[in-house]
Protein backbone atom coordinates (compact mmCIF):
# COMPACT_ATOMS: atom_id res chain seq x y z
CA UNK A 1 0.00 0.00 0.00
CA UNK A 2 2.96 2.32 0.65
CA UNK A 3 3.91 1.81 -2.96
CA UNK A 4 0.48 3.06 -3.95
CA UNK A 5 0.88 6.23 -1.87
CA UNK A 6 4.29 6.81 -3.38
CA UNK A 7 2.88 6.37 -6.87
CA UNK A 8 0.11 8.83 -6.15
CA UNK A 9 2.69 11.42 -5.10
CA UNK A 10 4.27 11.19 -8.56
CA UNK A 11 0.83 11.91 -10.04
CA UNK A 12 0.79 10.03 -13.35
CA UNK A 13 -2.26 11.14 -15.32
CA UNK A 14 -5.40 9.01 -15.41
CA UNK A 15 -4.80 8.40 -19.10
CA UNK A 16 -1.26 7.16 -18.44
CA UNK A 17 -2.57 4.82 -15.72
CA UNK A 18 -5.26 3.47 -18.03
CA UNK A 19 -2.62 2.74 -20.68
CA UNK A 20 -0.51 0.95 -18.06
CA UNK A 21 -3.52 -1.07 -16.93
CA UNK A 22 -4.31 -2.04 -20.52
CA UNK A 23 -0.68 -3.19 -20.81
CA UNK A 24 -1.25 -5.53 -17.87
CA UNK A 25 -0.15 -3.43 -14.88
CA UNK A 26 -2.77 -4.26 -12.22
CA UNK A 27 -1.21 -1.76 -9.80
CA UNK A 28 -2.28 1.06 -12.11
CA UNK A 29 -5.91 0.24 -11.37
CA UNK A 30 -5.23 0.44 -7.61
CA UNK A 31 -3.85 3.94 -8.09
CA UNK A 32 -6.89 4.95 -10.14
CA UNK A 33 -9.06 3.48 -7.38
CA UNK A 34 -7.32 5.51 -4.67
CA UNK A 35 -7.60 8.65 -6.74
CA UNK A 36 -11.33 8.36 -7.44
CA UNK A 37 -12.81 6.31 -4.58
CA UNK A 38 -13.66 9.37 -2.47
CA UNK A 39 -15.81 11.00 -5.13
CA UNK A 40 -17.50 7.76 -6.14
CA UNK A 41 -18.20 6.88 -2.52
CA UNK A 42 -19.55 10.34 -1.65
CA UNK A 43 -21.80 10.30 -4.70
CA UNK A 44 -23.14 6.81 -3.99
CA UNK A 45 -23.55 7.53 -0.29
CA UNK A 46 -25.55 10.63 -1.04
CA UNK A 47 -28.28 8.73 -2.83
CA UNK A 48 -28.10 5.04 -1.83
CA UNK A 49 -29.17 3.64 1.55
CA UNK A 50 -26.20 3.35 3.89
CA UNK A 51 -26.27 -0.45 4.08
CA UNK A 52 -25.81 -0.75 0.30
CA UNK A 53 -23.22 1.98 -0.27
CA UNK A 54 -20.08 -0.16 -0.25
CA UNK A 55 -21.69 -2.81 -2.42
CA UNK A 56 -22.74 -0.31 -5.09
CA UNK A 57 -19.34 1.41 -4.89
CA UNK A 58 -17.65 -1.95 -5.50
CA UNK A 59 -19.91 -2.56 -8.47
CA UNK A 60 -18.87 0.77 -9.96
CA UNK A 61 -15.18 -0.17 -9.79
CA UNK A 62 -15.75 -3.72 -11.02
CA UNK A 63 -17.69 -2.34 -14.01
CA UNK A 64 -14.91 0.21 -14.57
CA UNK A 65 -12.29 -2.52 -14.50
CA UNK A 66 -14.24 -4.62 -17.02
CA UNK A 67 -14.87 -1.67 -19.32
CA UNK A 68 -11.44 -0.01 -19.19
CA UNK A 69 -10.28 -2.04 -22.18
CA UNK A 70 -12.90 -0.27 -24.28
CA UNK A 71 -12.32 3.18 -22.74
CA UNK A 72 -11.28 5.36 -25.65
CA UNK A 73 -10.60 8.57 -23.77
CA UNK A 74 -13.32 10.58 -25.52
CA UNK A 75 -14.06 12.13 -22.12
CA UNK A 76 -12.01 12.48 -18.96
CA UNK A 77 -11.81 9.36 -16.83
CA UNK A 78 -13.44 11.18 -13.90
CA UNK A 79 -16.42 12.16 -16.07
CA UNK A 80 -16.67 8.63 -17.45
CA UNK A 81 -16.57 7.19 -13.92
CA UNK A 82 -19.25 9.66 -12.78
CA UNK A 83 -21.53 8.47 -15.62
CA UNK A 84 -20.80 4.86 -14.70
CA UNK A 85 -21.68 5.62 -11.07
CA UNK A 86 -24.98 7.17 -12.14
CA UNK A 87 -25.76 4.04 -14.19
CA UNK A 88 -25.04 1.78 -11.22
CA UNK A 89 -27.22 3.92 -8.94
CA UNK A 90 -30.04 3.79 -11.51
CA UNK A 91 -29.54 0.04 -11.84
CA UNK A 92 -29.76 -0.33 -8.06
CA UNK A 93 -33.16 1.39 -7.95
CA UNK A 94 -34.34 -0.43 -11.09
CA UNK A 95 -33.51 -3.82 -9.57
CA UNK A 96 -35.31 -2.90 -6.37
CA UNK A 97 -38.40 -1.82 -8.26
CA UNK A 98 -38.33 -5.00 -10.34
CA UNK A 99 -38.07 -7.17 -7.25
CA UNK A 100 -40.93 -5.16 -5.75
CA UNK A 101 -38.96 -4.68 -2.62
CA UNK A 102 -39.45 -1.61 -0.51
CA UNK A 103 -37.99 1.42 -2.30
CA UNK A 104 -35.40 1.85 0.41
CA UNK A 105 -33.40 -0.36 2.74
CA UNK A 106 -34.92 -1.22 6.08
CA UNK A 107 -34.28 1.59 8.49
CA UNK A 108 -32.67 -0.78 10.96
CA UNK A 109 -30.01 -1.76 8.37
CA UNK A 110 -29.00 1.80 7.79
CA UNK A 111 -29.31 2.82 11.41
CA UNK A 112 -26.99 0.06 12.55
CA UNK A 113 -24.12 1.50 10.53
CA UNK A 114 -24.52 5.15 11.43
CA UNK A 115 -22.84 6.19 14.59
CA UNK A 116 -24.00 9.47 16.05
CA UNK A 117 -27.15 9.64 13.93
CA UNK A 118 -30.57 9.70 15.49
CA UNK A 119 -33.32 7.58 14.03
CA UNK A 120 -35.23 10.74 13.14
CA UNK A 121 -32.23 12.01 11.22
CA UNK A 122 -31.94 8.68 9.43
CA UNK A 123 -35.61 8.76 8.48
CA UNK A 124 -35.14 12.28 7.16
CA UNK A 125 -32.07 11.19 5.19
CA UNK A 126 -33.91 8.28 3.61
CA UNK A 127 -36.81 10.58 2.77
CA UNK A 128 -34.48 13.09 1.08
CA UNK A 129 -32.60 10.32 -0.77
CA UNK A 130 -35.90 9.09 -2.16
CA UNK A 131 -36.80 12.63 -3.24
CA UNK A 132 -33.39 13.09 -4.88
CA UNK A 133 -33.68 9.81 -6.75
CA UNK A 134 -36.96 11.01 -8.26
CA UNK A 135 -35.58 14.29 -9.61
CA UNK A 136 -34.76 14.73 -13.31
CA UNK A 137 -31.15 13.74 -13.94
CA UNK A 138 -29.77 17.25 -14.61
CA UNK A 139 -31.34 18.58 -11.40
CA UNK A 140 -29.99 15.70 -9.33
CA UNK A 141 -26.59 16.09 -10.98
CA UNK A 142 -26.15 19.76 -10.10
CA UNK A 143 -27.14 19.09 -6.46
CA UNK A 144 -24.78 16.12 -6.23
CA UNK A 145 -21.88 18.02 -7.75
CA UNK A 146 -22.31 20.93 -5.32
CA UNK A 147 -23.18 19.06 -2.13
CA UNK A 148 -21.82 15.51 -2.47
CA UNK A 149 -18.65 16.32 -4.41
CA UNK A 150 -18.27 19.86 -3.04
CA UNK A 151 -17.44 21.37 -6.44
CA UNK A 152 -17.67 25.16 -6.85
CA UNK A 153 -20.25 26.56 -9.27
CA UNK A 154 -17.56 27.56 -11.78
CA UNK A 155 -16.23 23.98 -11.75
CA UNK A 156 -19.73 22.59 -12.19
CA UNK A 157 -20.32 25.00 -15.09
CA UNK A 158 -17.14 23.80 -16.76
CA UNK A 159 -18.07 20.14 -16.27
CA UNK A 160 -21.56 20.66 -17.63
CA UNK A 161 -20.38 22.83 -20.52
CA UNK A 162 -22.52 25.76 -19.46
CA UNK A 163 -21.84 29.31 -18.33
CA UNK A 164 -21.97 30.00 -14.61
CA UNK A 165 -25.28 31.92 -14.78
CA UNK A 166 -26.99 28.94 -16.45
CA UNK A 167 -25.51 26.63 -13.81
CA UNK A 168 -26.78 28.77 -10.93
CA UNK A 169 -30.18 28.96 -12.58
CA UNK A 170 -30.21 25.17 -12.95
CA UNK A 171 -29.25 24.87 -9.28
CA UNK A 172 -32.16 27.10 -8.18
CA UNK A 173 -34.61 25.13 -10.34
CA UNK A 174 -33.22 21.89 -8.92
CA UNK A 175 -33.84 23.12 -5.37
CA UNK A 176 -37.37 24.21 -6.34
CA UNK A 177 -37.99 20.69 -7.73
CA UNK A 178 -36.52 19.08 -4.63
CA UNK A 179 -38.74 21.18 -2.39
CA UNK A 180 -41.70 20.07 -4.51
CA UNK A 181 -40.74 16.41 -4.06
CA UNK A 182 -40.28 16.83 -0.33
CA UNK A 183 -43.67 18.55 0.00
CA UNK A 184 -45.50 15.74 -1.81
CA UNK B 1 -38.01 44.35 -11.22
CA UNK B 2 -38.74 42.20 -14.30
CA UNK B 3 -39.22 38.45 -13.93
CA UNK B 4 -35.87 37.73 -15.60
CA UNK B 5 -34.01 40.08 -13.31
CA UNK B 6 -35.82 38.70 -10.29
CA UNK B 7 -34.91 35.14 -11.23
CA UNK B 8 -31.31 36.08 -11.96
CA UNK B 9 -31.12 37.75 -8.56
CA UNK B 10 -32.60 34.68 -6.86
CA UNK B 11 -30.15 32.39 -8.72
CA UNK B 12 -27.27 34.46 -7.39
CA UNK B 13 -28.59 34.74 -3.84
CA UNK B 14 -29.38 31.05 -3.55
CA UNK B 15 -26.03 29.88 -4.89
CA UNK B 16 -24.26 32.36 -2.61
CA UNK B 17 -26.26 31.01 0.30
CA UNK B 18 -25.21 27.44 -0.59
CA UNK B 19 -21.56 28.53 -0.86
CA UNK B 20 -21.61 30.21 2.55
CA UNK B 21 -23.40 27.25 4.14
CA UNK B 22 -20.87 24.77 2.76
CA UNK B 23 -18.03 27.02 3.93
CA UNK B 24 -19.51 26.97 7.44
CA UNK B 25 -20.33 30.69 7.39
CA UNK B 26 -24.10 30.28 7.53
CA UNK B 27 -26.38 28.28 9.78
CA UNK B 28 -29.80 29.86 9.27
CA UNK B 29 -31.86 31.19 6.39
CA UNK B 30 -30.66 34.56 5.12
CA UNK B 31 -33.68 35.97 3.30
CA UNK B 32 -36.17 37.37 5.78
CA UNK B 33 -37.98 39.54 3.27
CA UNK B 34 -38.41 37.09 0.39
CA UNK B 35 -40.63 34.17 1.35
CA UNK B 36 -39.96 32.15 -1.81
CA UNK B 37 -36.22 32.43 -1.41
CA UNK B 38 -36.46 31.64 2.29
CA UNK B 39 -38.33 28.40 1.48
CA UNK B 40 -35.56 27.38 -0.91
CA UNK B 41 -32.89 28.21 1.64
CA UNK B 42 -34.72 26.05 4.18
CA UNK B 43 -34.68 23.18 1.70
CA UNK B 44 -30.92 23.60 1.30
CA UNK B 45 -30.47 23.73 5.08
CA UNK B 46 -32.54 20.58 5.43
CA UNK B 47 -30.50 18.82 2.77
CA UNK B 48 -27.20 19.91 4.29
CA UNK B 49 -28.12 19.04 7.86
CA UNK B 50 -29.01 15.40 7.29
CA UNK B 51 -27.05 14.28 4.28
CA UNK B 52 -23.62 12.68 4.80
CA UNK B 53 -20.66 14.95 4.12
CA UNK B 54 -17.79 13.21 5.87
CA UNK B 55 -14.92 12.02 3.74
CA UNK B 56 -13.38 8.56 3.63
CA UNK B 57 -10.35 7.98 5.80
CA UNK B 58 -7.26 6.38 4.31
CA UNK B 59 -7.73 3.22 6.39
CA UNK B 60 -11.33 2.87 5.13
CA UNK B 61 -10.17 3.23 1.53
CA UNK B 62 -7.59 0.48 2.03
CA UNK B 63 -10.10 -1.84 3.70
CA UNK B 64 -12.55 -1.26 0.88
CA UNK B 65 -9.85 -2.00 -1.70
CA UNK B 66 -9.04 -5.29 0.05
CA UNK B 67 -12.74 -6.26 0.00
CA UNK B 68 -13.04 -5.15 -3.64
CA UNK B 69 -10.06 -7.30 -4.65
CA UNK B 70 -11.52 -10.26 -2.75
CA UNK B 71 -14.83 -9.85 -4.58
CA UNK B 72 -13.08 -9.59 -7.95
CA UNK B 73 -11.08 -12.77 -7.23
CA UNK B 74 -14.27 -14.55 -6.15
CA UNK B 75 -16.10 -13.47 -9.33
CA UNK B 76 -13.19 -14.57 -11.49
CA UNK B 77 -13.13 -18.03 -9.94
CA UNK B 78 -16.86 -18.55 -10.35
CA UNK B 79 -17.28 -19.95 -13.84
CA UNK B 80 -20.29 -18.51 -15.60
CA UNK B 81 -22.69 -20.79 -17.44
CA UNK B 82 -23.02 -20.37 -21.19
CA UNK B 83 -26.53 -18.90 -20.91
CA UNK B 84 -25.55 -16.55 -18.10
CA UNK B 85 -22.63 -15.18 -20.08
CA UNK B 86 -24.84 -14.85 -23.17
CA UNK B 87 -27.71 -13.00 -21.53
CA UNK B 88 -26.07 -11.30 -18.57
CA UNK B 89 -26.11 -7.49 -18.90
CA UNK B 90 -22.55 -7.10 -17.58
CA UNK B 91 -21.25 -9.34 -20.30
CA UNK B 92 -23.18 -7.44 -22.92
CA UNK B 93 -21.39 -4.15 -22.44
CA UNK B 94 -19.50 -4.41 -25.69
CA UNK B 95 -22.46 -5.67 -27.65
CA UNK B 96 -25.10 -3.67 -29.39
CA UNK B 97 -27.71 -5.30 -27.18
CA UNK B 98 -31.08 -4.94 -29.03
CA UNK B 99 -29.59 -5.96 -32.37
CA UNK B 100 -27.68 -8.82 -30.77
CA UNK B 101 -30.80 -10.16 -29.07
CA UNK B 102 -32.84 -9.74 -32.27
CA UNK B 103 -30.20 -11.67 -34.23
CA UNK B 104 -30.29 -14.49 -31.68
CA UNK B 105 -34.09 -14.58 -31.95
CA UNK B 106 -33.97 -14.77 -35.76
CA UNK B 107 -31.32 -17.49 -35.54
CA UNK B 108 -33.56 -19.52 -33.24
CA UNK B 109 -36.50 -19.18 -35.67
CA UNK B 110 -34.37 -20.20 -38.66
CA UNK B 111 -32.90 -23.20 -36.86
CA UNK B 112 -36.43 -24.29 -35.92
CA UNK B 113 -37.54 -23.83 -39.55
CA UNK B 114 -34.64 -25.96 -40.86
CA UNK B 115 -35.43 -28.70 -38.36
CA UNK B 116 -39.17 -28.83 -39.01
CA UNK B 117 -39.17 -28.16 -42.78
CA UNK B 118 -38.93 -31.90 -43.71
CA UNK B 119 -41.84 -32.62 -41.37
CA UNK B 120 -43.95 -29.94 -43.06
CA UNK B 121 -43.11 -31.28 -46.51
CA UNK B 122 -41.02 -28.31 -47.49
CA UNK B 123 -38.22 -30.48 -48.82
CA UNK B 124 -39.85 -30.84 -52.22
CA UNK B 125 -40.35 -34.63 -52.20
CA UNK B 126 -42.67 -34.43 -55.21
CA UNK B 127 -39.89 -32.97 -57.33
CA UNK B 128 -37.02 -35.17 -56.21
CA UNK B 129 -34.03 -34.86 -58.45
CA UNK B 130 -34.85 -31.41 -59.75
CA UNK B 131 -32.93 -28.26 -58.95
CA UNK B 132 -35.94 -26.85 -57.16
CA UNK B 133 -36.15 -29.53 -54.49
CA UNK B 134 -33.55 -27.90 -52.30
CA UNK B 135 -35.02 -24.41 -52.78
CA UNK B 136 -36.60 -23.66 -49.39
CA UNK B 137 -33.79 -25.29 -47.42
CA UNK B 138 -31.18 -23.47 -49.45
CA UNK B 139 -32.79 -20.14 -48.61
CA UNK B 140 -32.99 -21.14 -44.96
CA UNK B 141 -29.34 -22.14 -44.89
CA UNK B 142 -28.30 -18.89 -46.57
CA UNK B 143 -30.42 -16.99 -44.05
CA UNK B 144 -28.86 -18.98 -41.24
CA UNK B 145 -25.35 -18.12 -42.39
CA UNK B 146 -26.33 -14.43 -42.74
CA UNK B 147 -27.67 -14.35 -39.18
CA UNK B 148 -24.58 -16.07 -37.78
CA UNK B 149 -22.44 -13.45 -39.55
CA UNK B 150 -24.64 -10.71 -38.04
CA UNK B 151 -24.25 -12.18 -34.55
CA UNK B 152 -20.48 -12.36 -34.93
CA UNK B 153 -20.50 -8.77 -36.18
CA UNK B 154 -22.54 -7.46 -33.23
CA UNK B 155 -20.58 -9.54 -30.75
CA UNK B 156 -17.18 -8.35 -31.92
CA UNK B 157 -15.04 -6.31 -29.52
CA UNK B 158 -15.22 -2.63 -30.40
Amino acid sequence: MDNISASIDHEPSDEALIRQYKDGNQEAFSILYHRHITNVYKRVRYIIPEAEVEDVTQEVFIAAMKSLASFRGDSQFGTWLRTLTNHKVAEFYRKRTRKQEPQLAPLSDAFGKMEGSTSKMMEERIYIQKALSQLPENYREVIMLRFAEDLQFNEIAELMGQNIEATKSLFRRAIVALRGQLDE
Amino acid sequence: MTDNKKQFSQDEELSEFADRLLNGQMKNTASDSNEELRDLEETILRLHSVMPNTSLEESQKKQMLVRLNARIRKEQTQKKSFWASLFNAEGMQNHSRPQFMAAIGILAILVTAVIISPILGMDGTSTTGTALNSGPNLFLIIGLIAVVVCILWFARKK
